[in-house]
């Protein structure tokens, strides 16, 4: 890696007011400051966002593929947690 | 011609002719992102020459001109842009720090135009836009300046090349003539000490703090005003407006 | 050995069942270098197709068309850095693909090894090229690999204006004068046969395809594409009064496409290996463009470094003393 490389950064944006913030793409910068500049010219030609999030790619920390199944399996049996689990009548508002 | 519109096609001639200048570098940039960024203000200041020639031919006593014709159709000594537009880009420090001397000019210029008293005028609805991109543009050429001054012993040596060579130009800004004058007589314009103050103020702040001694030369460029420039002018012109001469009065 | 096996039977169960697969996801070694060939050669492909057409900017003939130009070569920027973005998922660094790019180890489509001598380049340009590489992208946004399926959204997005924008100097060239009349015909007879290339070589004899249609990173065949995109690009020269270059084109009923004539593969060939018209000046343009930019890189990079330590805070300091 030639000493000119800059980092890595993830780019996300809020769209309009109300909205999360959502994960747009990638980009090289220097620092925070250098991604945010970067982030405005590369991501928001197109009035895309109203809010910019950058942080260092590095610094994401992700869940391994291998550990799904043991991570996210065991929700699936806990159908109790969705409101169509329950046997109400649905004239009743609830 | 009256003054509002010398004015107004003078500040476009100036957008088009730098923007002519920076839309060079798309596709040669020093790397993608900052290539992006070049182009995008590079289209701010296209759009600007547009947004204001298309004012101008709204209040130019001749009918029927438009944006194109300002652009394509007039001569070299009728365009009346600071010739620091026009010079050749150089290398990154000389077009980073063009843009910073002239991305403050532009900020207090506009701004004044912005509080144009005459509200039925579109004008200080312009201005005002172009203020706030004109704000950003300096805040990213002012950060650049800084980068490529206390980058390395090799960026700052060739800022100060560049500073050199760009100086005496930027004395144009302050050589007002009866336009000028009857703009800040409307307060449409900055009374010249006024700019000059809060331009040097700036300007020499941040040169300062990167180590950036201002060049002793006693040089000034003048005659753009008066539709006087540099040997480079007439190739860009030459460039731009090739299909238009090749091709008298065609659609496009 | 059983534990491989188990992955590859999980990897191509997600594939057949079209899932996506994600940058943390085991995959074979061979998808993984076939993506990266890929994405990279498409990168590639944005930022060296900025050269033909930036060759205009600064000689639009209206200051409506100068902007959309500027605008235009800016976005195929914008799509070179989407698609190093995601390469980059891969574990390769913009770096080392760039470097492939500069020494000439790495293809891009040849296409952009034309010249473009006269404005109606750019309208056709923006027809064709643009056109053929939309049907080729919209294919692509179901490609099985979640980055690069999401890239190409993104892209096809934002090109919606690119085609458009080509097709309507076609269009205005077409209806002008004489003059331009010529021009946008000329363009078109020079372009046509370049941009059917651009689909690739006969399915029959093209090198990585088939086992890039297994495991769905290509969706469509070359032959394929290229048929739709003939079918959708005639109507459109009708449309305009333009004449497609191709005597043996031709609707068929019974298959209900164009026949047409064959592609010249010897000239293909030729481009590919570097031998056409602009490949030395567009490798040299990028190549320049690199060296030009290193000091500016490394000021970027040594200042950063510094403001972290906060050296320029001593310097204030120093200042404030004197």
């Amino acid at each position: 890696m030639n000493n000119d490389e800059l980092d890595l950064w993830e780019v996300f944006l809020r769209s309009a007011r109300g909205i999360e913030h959502k994960h747009v793409g990638s980009l090289h910068a220097a620092n925070a400051e250098h991604a945010m500049e970067s982030a405005r010219d590369v991501y928001t030609r197109r009035q895309e966002g109203i809010s910019i999030w950058v942080v260092r790619s590095k610094e994401i920390h992700a869940s391994q593929s291998e550990d799904s199944e043991m991570l996210f399996d065991p929700a699936e049996d806990k159908i109790y947690r969705h409101p169509t689990f329950y046997d109400v009548s649905e004239k009743l508002k609830l | 011609m009256n003054h509002l519109l010398k004015y107004t096609l003078r500040l476009g001639d100036n957008a088009l002719i730098l923007g002519q200048r920076m839309s060079e570098w798309c596709g040669h940039g020093p790397f993608l992102e900052e290539d992006i960024a070049m182009a995008n203000s590079a289209l701010d200041y296209v759009g600007r020459a547009r947004l204001l020639y298309t004012y101008a031919a709204s209040i130019d006593s001749v009918k029927g001109r438009d944006e194109d014709f300002y652009a394509f159709r007039r001569d070299e000594a009728e365009f009346e842009n600071l010739q620091i537009c026009e010079l050749p880009n150089g290398d990154y420090a000389f077009t980073i720090l063009r843009q910073f001397l002239f991305d403050h000019y532009c900020v207090l210029v506009y701004r004044a135009l912005s509080r144009f008293d005459k509200p039925s005028d579109q004008l200080p609805g312009l201005a005002a836009k172009i203020v706030k991109e004109s704000s950003f543009h300096l805040a990213r050429s002012t950060k650049w300046v800084q980068r490529l001054g206390l980058g390395t012993i090799e960026s700052n040596l060739r800022m100060k090349r560049a500073l050199e060579e760009l100086w005496g130009y930027t004395r144009e800004f302050f050589d007002y003539d009866e336009t000028d004058r009857s703009m800040v007589s409307i307060g449409a314009c900055p009374e010249k000490e006024k700019l000059r103050f809060d331009w040097s103020n700036l300007v020499e702040k941040v040169l300062f703090d990167v180590s950036l001694k201002l060049p002793e030369s006693k040089w000034e460029a003048n005659g753009g005003r008066q539709g006087v420039h540099t040997e480079h002018m007439g190739k860009l012109l030459a460039e731009m407006q090739v299909l238009q001469r090749r091709y008298p009065s065609l659609s496009w | 050995m059983v534990k491989n096996m188990e992955k590859i039977g999980q990897f191509e169960r997600k594939i057949a069942e079209e899932e996506k697969i994600e940058p943390k996801d085991w995959m074979p070694d061979k998808y993984r270098s076939s993506l990266i060939r890929q994405i990279s050669q498409h990168a590639h492909s944005e930022v060296v197709g900025q050269l033909p057409e930036g060759n205009w900017i600064t000689r639009a003939p209206t200051l409506r068309r100068k902007a959309t130009l500027l605008a235009k070569v800016q976005d195929e920027a914008g799509h070179g850095l989407y698609l190093y973005s995601a390469a980059e998922t891969l574990n390769t660094s913009r770096e080392e693909m760039w470097d492939a790019l500069l020494d000439g180890s790495a293809k891009y489509a040849s296409i952009f090894n034309y010249p473009t001598p006269t404005w109606a380049d750019v309208g056709a340009i923006g027809w064709l090229v643009d056109g053929a590489a939309i049907v080729n992208q919209i294919s692509l946004c179901r490609t099985s690999f979640g980055p690069y399926a999401r890239a190409m959204e993104r892209i096809c997005r934002e090109e919606s204006f690119h085609q458009r924008q080509g097709f309507e100097i076609m269009q205005t060239l077409a209806k002008g004068s004489e003059e331009q009349r010529e021009m946008a015909q000329d363009a078109l007879n020079r372009w046509w046969w370049p941009t059917l290339m651009m689909f690739g070589p006969h399915d029959a004899h093209s090198m990585h395809s088939q086992q890039s249609m297994k495991w769905k990173i290509k969706r469509q065949s070359n032959d394929e594409l290229r048929q739709q995109f003939i079918d959708q690009t005639v109507e459109q020269a009708d449309h305009i009064g333009l004449t497609i270059p191709d005597e043996k084109l031709k609707w068929n009923e019974e298959r209900g496409h164009y026949d047409f004539g064959e592609i010249d593969w010897g000239e293909f060939e030729r481009v590919l290996m570097g031998h056409g018209p602009c490949n030395q000046s567009r490798l040299q343009a990028r190549q320049k463009a690199h060296e030009k930019g290193a000091w500016v890189r490394e000021a970027l990079s040594v200042y950063t470094a510094k403001e972290k330590r906060g050296d320029f805070k001593i310097m204030e300091r120093e200042a404030v003393n004197e």
